[in-house]
């Protein structure tokens, strides 16, 4: 869960120029305005870069960024 | 007359080649199913048969929420079957609290009287914020109930379904389109798109939006066309899968908003000639500006792939007309008309120079009218303009819309006395009757294809906490990469300097959450400072040419500074 929150608040920082200081494990990522949907393809790239893990392609869909804490999730079960 | 029919086009299509698919999911997520069209035509038997056990009648409104379901089709047929008029609405969103899409959806079933509301069987329905008699699922609608009824014998000129464009106030707006405006706009569309029962249409797009409801759904229906048919949630995620669609069904036909042509040429991670694109024959861009950059981006990512440029076209298209008022074609191909910046700026021509000249403006067509469909260019004071000269788009044609469904107060003078509908967008004809669309009157954003009205966005904004009501303006900019365009927000604070970033972040927040529209920048500028004009309204226009200029600061790199 730490480094998944880590990946989502770099990412934020740096490829979307936002502060990620609040972001918790149940922020609310693209409701509260962290992500849009055009950024979650890169957003991917950082995961599968950052925890050196290969996600199949499609496997993921805007409702599994909901919050840090569903991602983290959805990615334990792929 | 009886062929405008769409159940008659259907049934004839299931009589002589029913064995043939009619629509196929294809996803890395869900199991792929697929329906012949005489399967469709019993589903959609059924389904009539289901809602006339519930008592739906002709000219009762059903909307549709959440589209990507095979029984979607049927749900959707059952309706027309029936004389019913169905209606599509966007689905609940991961970006929109759950609580506010419902209370909203409500407000608008309660304001149009409508019969019921069928939905994909994910979608969990909260009923209490609902103000409708009848919910189903469409899994429950086509499984059918009872004898199959008889065809509503629908006259040609009456109601055959509303198109809720999209955007916000948008969806307040539901236009009324005839049984035959529909069909003579496939007959006349199809003279250039030239589709036929060989083709496979491939298409992510979103139904509650016209691109992808009139041209991949009501019109291979009629005319017997194979759809490849991806999800709009999982596609963003992974844009691949529409190469991946196009490759292994061999699809010749596609529809993509201008936005879509630079996201997959930036995004997708392939390797030269993992996809075969050879297949297609046209990519059309349509639904928001077009731009040679996106366009030829695609075209050289994918030519490795056995992407043709010549199979890139341009449209010009909205609700109000079906769908297509322009479009290019293999005998007319988009044309890339080079003109002169000063005299473009200076007295709103387009005055044709070499390409190689430094400066010159690029413009790409819209193409040629489609047939029967005619557009006038004229001035601010109604009189027409010559050709190259930029004005207000006006067009007729056989398949205009009847107005905006049980909205009187809008309806009065949409046409003008020669039956011309002003359609808020400025561009010129050239020569050869090309249409080029160059902007807009209205302050209308569009993002991705999607229609933003900044009024919405505004009366939002105007009660996040820390903003002076009122003080609130919001306008399109250009992305310099993305191909579209994204929305800033310029608002006044009574708070001290130090609040501004956290006020600034509760925007960001609040239009996600209220409206499913990104914000590109959201920022607070000291008291006083935001432009009005002369009628001391705040001005969009000037407060966005502040903004680009850099008076309120400098703008994100994303952000271009150029038209």
């Amino acid at each position: 869960m730490d480094a998944i929150l880590g990946v989502v608040r770099g990412f934020v920082e740096h490829k979307r120029g936002k502060s990620a200081e609040k972001i918790g494990p149940n922020t609310a990522l693209l409701r509260d305005g962290y992500l849009d949907s055009f950024a979650l393809v890169e957003l991917i790239a950082e995961l599968e870069k950052q925890l050196a893990i290969s996600l199949p392609d499609g496997s993921l869909i805007p409702e599994d960024f909901e919050t840090p804490d569903v991602l983290s999730n959805r990615l334990q079960e792929l | 007359m009886a062929n405008e029919d769409i159940i008659s086009r259907l049934l004839d299509h299931a009589n002589r080649m029913g064995q043939r698919t009619c629509v196929r999911t294809f996803s890395r997520r869900t199991k792929e199913e697929s329906r012949s069209f005489a399967q469709i035509a019993d589903a959609a038997a059924r389904a009539a048969s289901f809602f006339r056990e519930h008592g739906l009648r002709a000219g009762d409104v059903v909307v549709l929420v959440g589209t990507h379901h095979i029984d979607f089709y049927a749900t959707w047929l059952g309706c027309v079957w029936l004389g019913a008029i169905p209606t599509v609405l966007a689905e609940p969103s991961v970006r929109v609290a759950k609580e506010i899409y419902w209370a909203r959806l409500g407000e608008l079933l309660e304001r149009i009287g409508a019969w019921g509301l069928a939905a994909d069987p994910k979608l969990k329905i909260e009923n209490t914020l609902l103000a409708v008699p009848h919910t189903f699922r469409y899994d429950q609608i086509a499984q059918g109930s009872g004898a199959i009824p008889p065809r509503h014998v629908a006259e040609p000129q009456s109601t055959m379904l509303l198109q809720h464009s999209s955007g916000t106030t948008g969806l307040h707006k539901g236009v009324m389109l005839s049984h035959a405006a529909v069909w003579r706009h496939a007959e006349s569309y199809n003279r250039d798109v030239k589709m036929a029962q060989d083709d496979v249409i491939v298409s992510w797009l979103p139904l509650y939006h016209d691109m992808g409801f009139i041209a991949c759904f009501v019109t291979p229906l009629l005319l017997g066309v194979e759809v490849v048919w991806l999800s709009p949630f999982e596609w963003v995620a992974n844009p691949a899968l529409f190469l991946d669609a196009v490759s292994r069904h061999r699809a010749t036909l596609a529809w993509l908003p201008n936005f879509a042509f630079a996201f997959l040429a930036q995004r997708v991670k392939s390797q030269p000639g993992q996809y075969d694109l050879s297949s297609l024959d046209a990519l059309i861009n349509c639904s928001e500006p077009v731009s040679r950059e996106a366009m030829r981006a695609f075209a050289d990512r994918f030519a490795t792939d056995g992407f043709s440029p010549s199979a890139l076209q341009t449209c010009y298209a909205m609700a109000e007309n079906v769908f297509a008022v322009t479009t290019s074609s293999a005998e007319h191909p988009p044309q890339y008309r080079y003109l002169d910046r000063a005299v473009w700026h200076n007295e709103h021509r387009s005055a044709a120079v070499d390409s190689t000249i430094d400066g010159a403006v690029v413009h790409v067509s819209n193409g040629k009218c489609v047939a029967g469909c005619e557009v006038k260019i004229v001035d601010d004071g109604g009189q027409t303009v010559p050709a190259t000269h930029a004005g207000q788009i006006l067009i007729r044609s056989p398949f205009m819309f009847d107005g905006y469904f049980r909205r009187d107060d809008l309806n009065n003078g949409l046409f003008d006395a020669d039956g011309f509908y002003n359609t808020g967008d400025l561009g010129y004809v050239d020569e050869n009757g090309h249409v080029y669309v160059t902007g807009r009157m209205k302050d209308l954003v569009i993002i991705g294809g999607r229609n933003i009205y900044p009024q919405d966005v505004e009366q939002v904004v105007n009660q996040v906490e820390g903003v002076h009501a009122g003080r609130v303006v919001s306008f399109g900019v250009p992305m310099r990469q993305l191909g579209t365009e994204g929305l800033v927000i310029l608002v006044e604070s009574d708070e001290q300097e130090s609040a501004w970033e956290e006020i600034a972040g509760k925007i960001r927040a609040a239009v996600p959450a209220r409206l499913d529209i990104d914000v590109a920048d959201a920022r607070v500028v000291p008291r006083g400072r935001l432009r009005k004009s002369t009628s001391g309204k705040l001005a969009r226009g000037g407060n966005r040419e502040w903004y680009l200029d850099g008076t309120f600061g400098a703008i994100p790199e994303t952000i271009s500074r150029d038209e």
